[in-house]
């Protein structure tokens, strides 16, 4: 892997130089043009208006209201739980999709894309439609006292629905071109299956694993439409930090906005920074296509 | 059989799993009263919420924390049917009160509540640009081809239901036989520059992305908009609409008594003296009647008033053959 | 079993994965078909033939479809520079490229809501000269645009690098100009990168809601987008109504991305 980087960059220069110098700049131009306009100037807008009153009151637009108190706390205990039950499902069904063959592994390789399919407002409906009290569950549920709808377990479920593929998707391509040699050659030399487990494939997922989990929690910190159908808009109750950001827009508060959004913006720039570093720790990656990765088989 | 038994192993494993990670974080504290309304009561509530716990604080009660939830009256109404834990539910129109009694879990909201008398009104008002560089004073104003009116979504919005039907009102009075009248509403909904879901987002877009040239909306969410010092003028035109906003406790399996007492209080403080002057504060219509009296110069305009009833005959009507599938609404807004 | 190798945990992964995708995406997704058995054939046609409805869908497929087609353009052009050209801050500018798959859509709704208005960043430059983006269908092609860039850019990029430029060096001897370099011989190599990035935009842009919400006016039959007509649904309490649409969406998505690769996968095959 490590010495493809250093000789790409000799031709390189060969190439540019087929492209005359007017081309180069210009398309240069255009692509930072592109980037600029598209990407790094709504980074900016939302740091600049986060900021306009300064930064005293920029934390106290954070943390003086109870409600963003509140959506900063509730995300922080919806995200985590969406990304560890996802994280577990994915070392299960990438160990099952990845290592073994059966009747049914394609269908379920591409059930677990589904909700890349999906549109996010079609999962709350469907949340809605099982727990709501018209639904399937939900007469029988709030019977027995339990509300999923409004509550924490609607946001963690629609969370988990929309984020389902991030980390299981890291770990199939993962698995399969380590092989299953190693954890053989421990099986015979008389480990257990939990000792090959924890020993040799879990290390061996170690880089797909964090991978995954960033790509994860972003997506599941900034999930929107799937949370909006299911969530009660109580100000200062269950309340993600999208919904809050989305009722703030609602409300003229336009600073206060701004700062929320700044936490999710930085969430997501920290996110990039971590698997640029990631990146650089194992080599470059190519995009995960959904539509394409049917046929690993 | 080892297989299966491991194949259920795995399945308990995955249910245990969720079940333990979607334990809510901690049993919140079950002393809130969830007060579950439209849009455009967040503020008159809030300060209600708390002189309605300065005055249990005065009696010597405990006094109990409101908790508050805000949305278009439609959404709300759907809401508190699929289970939102409400302990008090107000909404702009009857028709979403309808919505929770009858299509709520048997007993969620009694069905006599229906017929009870609203602790407060409201009737449509316009809100113009400073100056009213259009001139904008009365309903045929509207009809002019240069003027952009905003209405939220009249399906989901309260405020887009009795702007609709004040339009239409306004029309009948003008004398618009039928067909005219549907030929004026479909020239003023085809202006609406966007039709938001709800009251205070339609305030937002117009008051700060400054669409539109006159906005149809509560007298509270006009002085509103004053109070927060945009530059924006009211205009209360001739004639106009009076509804009532319908209140009415919710009943669910895990209220305590003591949660029941409290509703019941906070039901009865509402129409007291005191909180009757907050409701006018905010630019609501109180029903008690030495407030009324107080405040009889500020209620001269509109001069005059007509229900829902007087244009759509019932509100059940009005639901169905206005605003329900293909109706009057879905007819004029076709492209 | 069939399983291949003599590898351990085969029906305890079965287990959890199967009980665990039921639970989590299967039970709701039932929820849907059990609702939508409320609705009779002609009902459900009636719904999804709605004058309104069909508006919606109309704008979705067609927004969704012009900013996924921008999407190739700027993508082609964006992966060149970054694989082609050396610049200053050129890894700070990749590392961006993927700031909208992190970057939650209402934030990036909220900001491009501000950035068109009248008296934002950018709007106060377009408006005056008559460009009107803020709440016109050309808003939602916008967000759709940033939310499905990185598609487009991260497919191409990997093929863009592997190509051998001693291909573009023989076609240049060979008399072709860079144009016809371009187009006779790259291109055949970069389409299914650029088809599958183009499929995933698509798709993407097809039941985007979050951003949408914040820029569209949301007007019934001029602005409004399937995702947001179907919560409108859900907030009016119609939920069959709501359903059908949702099903109608889910399918035609789906239909759309196999018409895609069965397109992509014929005409390689037609050409080898």
């Amino acid at each position: 892997m490590k010495p493809d980087t250093s000789t790409a960059a000799q031709p390189r220069r060969q190439r540019a130089a087929q492209d005359p110098l007017w081309l180069r700049v210009l398309l240069t131009s255009i692509a930072l043009a592109i980037v600029g306009i598209l990407i790094f100037l709504p980074i900016l807008h939302v740091f600049v208006h986060a900021f306009s009153e300064g930064p005293f009151r920029y934390f106290e637009h954070l943390f003086g209201d109870s409600a963003n108190r509140d959506a900063i706390l509730t995300t922080l205990s919806v995200a985590p739980r969406a990304v560890i039950l996802n994280l577990v499902f994915g070392v299960s069904a990438a160990w099952l999709i990845a290592r073994f063959r059966f009747p049914g592994r394609t269908l379920l390789l591409t059930m677990v894309d589904l909700p890349f399919a999906i549109s996010p407002v079609v999962v709350g409906l469907a949340l809605v439609l099982l727990y709501g009290n018209q639904g399937l569950l939900g007469p029988r549920l709030s019977s027995a006292g339990i509300t999923v709808l409004f509550n924490t377990p609607a946001l963690v479920l629609a969370t988990t629905f929309v984020t389902l593929p991030f980390i299981v998707r890291e770990l199939i391509p993962l698995m399969e071109s380590v092989g299953p040699d190693e954890e053989l050659a421990a099986l015979s030399l008389g480990a257990s299956g939990w000792q090959m487990f924890w020993l040799v494939t879990l290390p061996g997922l170690r880089l797909g694993l964090l991978y995954g989990i960033i790509l994860c929690s972003a997506r599941a910190v900034g999930e929107f439409g799937a949370v909006y159908v299911v969530s009660g808009r109580i100000a200062g109750r269950g309340q993600t930090i999208p919904l809050r950001v989305e009722q703030l827009f609602q409300q003229y508060q336009s600073p206060a906005d701004f700062a929320l959004a700044s936490i999710l913006t930085g969430i997501a720039l920290a996110s990039l920074f971590a698997r640029r570093l990631l990146e650089s720790a194992s080599g470059p990656r190519k995009i995960q296509s959904a539509t394409t990765s049917g046929d690993a088989a | 059989m080892n297989a299966l038994f491991k194949f259920l192993t795995g399945s308990a494993v995955a249910s245990a799993c969720l079940l333990a990670l979607l334990q809510p974080l901690a049993p919140r504290p079950a002393d809130g009263l969830l007060h579950v309304s439209f849009d455009a009561t967040r503020e008159v509530l809030l300060e209600m919420a708390e002189s309605f716990s300065a005055s249990c604080t005065r009696n010597g009660i405990a006094a109990p924390r409101m908790v508050h939830s805000h949305g278009s009256s439609g959404s709300q109404a759907r809401a508190v049917v699929a289970g939102l834990p409400a302990d008090i539910v107000s909404l702009a129109v009857w028709p979403d009160l309808k919505t929770v009694v009858t299509q709520g879990l048997p007993g969620l909201v009694e069905a006599d509540w229906l017929k009870k008398p609203s602790p407060w009104y409201t009737t449509m008002v316009f809100v113009v640009r400073r100056g009213n560089p259009k001139g904008i004073q009365s309903w045929q104003d509207l009809d002019r081809p240069d003027v952009q009116v905003m209405l939220p979504n009249p399906k989901v919005s309260g405020n887009g239901k009795l702007a609709f039907l004040a339009l239409m009102g306004a029309g009948k009075l003008a004398g618009l036989s039928e067909s005219e009248l549907e030929g004026y509403l479909r020239r003023v909904l085809g202006r609406v520059p966007v039709l938001e879901s709800s009251s205070r987002a339609a305030t937002l877009s117009f008051a700060t992305k400054g669409l539109g040239d006159v906005q149809i909306t509560y007298e509270s969410e006009a002085e509103l908009v004053l109070r927060e010092g945009l530059d924006l003028e009211k205009v209360i035109p001739e004639v106009s609409i009076m509804a009532p906003l319908p209140m009415a406790p919710v009943v669910r399996a895990s209220q305590t008594a003591e949660h029941c007492e409290f509703v019941g209080k906070y039901m009865d403080y509402f129409v007291s003296e005191e909180a009757q002057e907050i409701v006018v504060k905010h630019g609501f219509r109180p029903v008690n009647p030495a407030v009324i009296a107080r405040h009889a110069e500020r209620f001269a305009r509109p001069k005059r008033f007509f229900t829902v009833e007087d244009v759509a005959g019932s509100w059940d009507d009005a639901s169905k053959k206005i605003f329900g599938q293909d109706g009057l609404f879905d007819r004029v807004m076709a492209p | 079993m069939s399983s291949r190798v003599p590898l351990p945990g085969f029906a305890l992964s079965l287990g959890y994965t199967l009980t665990f995708m039921s639970l989590i995406v299967f039970l709701p997704l039932a929820a849907i078909a059990w609702k939508s058995a409320d609705l009779s054939w002609e009902q459900f046609v009636q719904t999804v033939s709605h004058p309104r409805a069909l508006a919606a869908m109309r704008l979705t497929f067609s927004t969704a479809l012009i900013a996924a087609a921008i999407n190739i353009v700027l993508g082609l052009i964006v992966a060149w520079v970054l694989v082609r050209y050396e610049f200053p801050f050129k890894r700070w500018v990749d590392a961006l490229i993927d700031l909208p798959f992190a970057l939650p859509t209402a934030v990036a709704g909220l900001v491009y809501a501000s950035l068109y208005m009248k008296d934002g960043w950018i709007g106060r430059f377009i408006v005056p000269m008559g460009i009107e983006i803020a709440y016109t269908p050309a808003a939602i092609v916008m967000v759709l645009v940033f939310t499905g860039f990185p598609f487009v850019v991260r497919a191409v990029q990997p093929v863009l690098e592997e190509i051998d430029t001693d291909l573009e060096e023989a076609s240049a001897i060979l008399g072709a100009t860079r144009w016809q370099t371009f187009w006779m011989v790259l291109w055949p190599n970069l389409r299914p990168a650029v088809v599958t990035g183009f499929a995933l935009a698509l798709a993407r842009g097809l039941g985007e809601y979050g951003s949408v919400i914040f820029v569209s006016s949301n007007l019934p039959g001029k602005t409004e987008v399937a995702p947001t007509l179907i919560v409108a649904r859900i907030e009016e309490n119609k939920f069959a109504e709501a359903t059908a649409l949702a099903l109608v969406l889910l399918l035609s998505s789906f239909a759309l991305l196999g018409l895609i690769n069965v397109w992509e996968k014929w005409s390689r095959r037609h050409e080898a």
